[in-house]
């Protein structure tokens, strides 16, 4: 018993004395995408914005836009934008590294284009998708800057769809005091 | 707590989250690429007139075709693909081409593979009633046991004329020896000439009907079944083929047509082995018991015949084809291998190498109707050679055994 009460202790102290309720990070993003037997890595940037509702358990808004198209084959990817909401989970901190998953309902779109080669025409491709993000990660702390932390995290979007969307993700984040 | 329900309804809600978007226009896009596709056609059903008319309620299948940089056609799967129409009041159309009439009107039929637009294929949706047989159109003269086909068209009390489908085609009961019909699933009729004279084709539909002569020429000379005599073991099965010679009134020249599917395959005892009349087998000939049969191929009342000899022996000192002793070849064909094993009938598993059997070929025509590799990679592939004509190949083995197979050269 008295390692349980030790245990709810020291989470809601970690809650309580860490950081405020409400959270921003903007985040760097390097998308893979598996069409056919051609890979693209089209990077994004993400901006999201949050507030924990229980020591630990957030709800957030993100948006992504792309930043950078990749070619492969005689096509050209773009991870246009995504959008939505999610749920954030996340460890109690050990020596300030914490650990987190986000399960989060996502528009995103993609863009793809085909220019036009001798007798072949130009095609585009804009697809819209709704379906669900899934991120495993992890956060670090800064020890001279306070309330900031350093994540990296593994995002999968998934619309059920052959077509496959994985990214790593690197970001920076602010909590409020 | 209080935000708990808050944030049980945001993961309801994200858990409840439907997926939605369409992925493949993106690997259609590698999928036309690849294939090298500059354009795309919407194919309609086959129509005789110019243009396709549907009463509301009807439905039609669409194809797609893709043409390539080399301006050669490419089949393409019709299933799963963005279909759409011009005017979605007029009509709808299914990811796999079937579109259905709803309100009268015309429409455009197009589909978009992975970015690309096909070309629109335009239609009429128009209420209508047919008010009787339009027109039959086909060959007025055909050649015996050359089957022709034959559509029929009908008015319509918008004003319009479109092909029939619902037809019920028939002959008159004393042309009935003459020619026979066979009814394509389509808007075709096919009409086979079996001995000279006219019959007259009726097309009847609704109430309504329409007859047309169709004269049969006295053309066909003979008939020529090869190969002439064949061996067969119990089971096994040996092709026949019949050749019709023609002969024009105006043209000294004798044409040879491949009709092995339009003449009646007869064999003289059933016992020893039965023959095909099936479309598609026809002269497919199958050895049920030791003995021996002649097999009859007929136009009408012109006959021909060979002797099939059935039997159940089988020697280790012989050499078999993988056509059999007769092959036909068309003309316009880029070739095919020939492949030998071991013992009376072809085993691809024991199949030879061809590279060490000596082949050869022999002919009585005055210039040879094929062209045979007799060494390396491609030996005993042969390739017609800008004439129909017989030629005989025969292999020859390391033991000295040896084996012939007769090649027909037609222009079907």
């Amino acid at each position: 018993m008295r390692w349980l009460i030790a245990c709810v202790l020291a989470v809601s102290s970690s809650f309580a004395v860490a950081d405020g309720p409400v959270y921003a990070e903007l985040q760097f993003g390097a998308g893979g995408v598996d069409n056919s037997d051609l890979s693209f890595y089209p990077t994004f940037g993400s901006v999201n914005v949050g507030v924990y509702v229980l020591p630990n358990f957030g709800i957030e808004l993100f948006a992504d836009s792309g930043l950078t198209t990749d070619t492969s084959g005689d096509f050209e990817l773009e991870m246009e934008q995504a959008y939505g909401i999610a749920a954030r989970f996340q460890s109690p901190p050990i020596r300030g590294t914490q650990g987190y998953i986000v399960l989060g309902a996502v528009n995103f779109t993609l863009d793809q284009q085909a220019s036009s080669a001798g007798a072949l025409p130009a095609s585009s491709i804009n697809e819209d998708f709704t379906g669900a993000r899934v991120s495993i990660g992890v956060m670090q702390r800064l020890e001279r800057v306070r309330n900031m932390q350093v994540s990296f995290e593994y995002r999968h979007y998934n619309a059920g769809e052959p077509l496959r969307l994985d990214a790593l993700v690197l970001g920076l984040r602010f909590n409020t005091p | 707590m209080k935000m708990l329900p808050l944030a049980s309804a945001v993961l309801a809600t994200m858990l409840l989250a439907a997926c939605e978007g369409d992925s493949s226009p993106f690997e259609e896009a590698v999928e036309i690429r690849e294939l090298n596709i500059a354009s795309l056609s919407v194919l309609g059903p086959e129509i005789t007139v110019d243009q396709l008319f549907l009463n509301i309620g009807e439905s039609v299948d669409f194809e797609v075709q893709g043409t390539n940089t080399a301006a050669q056609l490419v089949e393409l799967s019709a299933a799963n693909r963005q279909w759409k129409v011009t005017d979605s009041s007029v009509a709808t159309i299914s990811d796999d081409g079937r579109l259905v009439a709803l309100a009268n009107g015309d429409v455009g039929v197009y589909v978009t593979i992975g970015g690309l637009d096909s070309d629109v294929y335009q239609l009429t949706v128009s209420d209508a009633n047919l008010v009787g047989v339009n027109s039959i159109t086909g060959a007025e003269t055909v050649a015996r046991c050359i089957p022709d086909d034959y559509q029929a068209t009908g008015d319509y009390d918008d004003g319009t004329v479109r092909d029939l489908t619902a037809v019920a085609w028939s002959l008159a009961a004393a042309d009935e020896g003459f020619a026979t019909l066979v009814s394509s699933p389509d808007i075709t009729v096919t009409l086979t000439g079996l001995n000279a004279g006219g019959v007259t084709l009726t097309a009847a539909v609704e109430g309504f009907s329409l007859g047309y002569d169709v004269a049969i020429s006295d053309t066909l000379d003979s008939i020529l079944i090869t190969p002439g005599s064949a061996t067969v073991d119990v089971d096994d099965t040996q092709n026949f083929v019949a050749t019709g010679l023609y002969t024009d009134a105006d043209d000294a020249d004798t044409d040879r047509v491949a009709i092995t599917e339009s003449v009646s395959w007869q064999i003289s005892d059933t016992d020893v082995a039965t023959v095909s009349n099936a479309q598609g087998s026809g002269g497919l000939l199958t050895g049920v018991d030791e003995g021996s049969a002649t097999l009859t191929a007929s136009c009408g009342d012109l006959l021909a015949e060979t002797q099939a000899v059935i039997s159940v022996e089988e020697s280790d000192d012989e050499l078999a084809f993988n056509f059999g002793s007769f092959y036909q070849l068309d003309a316009d064909s880029s070739g095919v291998f020939l492949r030998v094993s071991p013992g009376s009938s072809y085993s691809s598993s024991d199949q030879l190498d061809n590279d060490d059997l000596d082949w050869d070929v022999t002919t009585d025509e005055d210039f040879d109707p094929i062209e045979l590799t007799e060494d390396g990679d491609n030996a005993g592939f042969i390739v017609p050679n800008s004439s129909t004509g017989q030629a005989t190949v025969t292999v020859t083995d390391s033991s000295g055994n040896t084996a012939s197979i007769d090649i027909e050269v037609v222009d079907n």
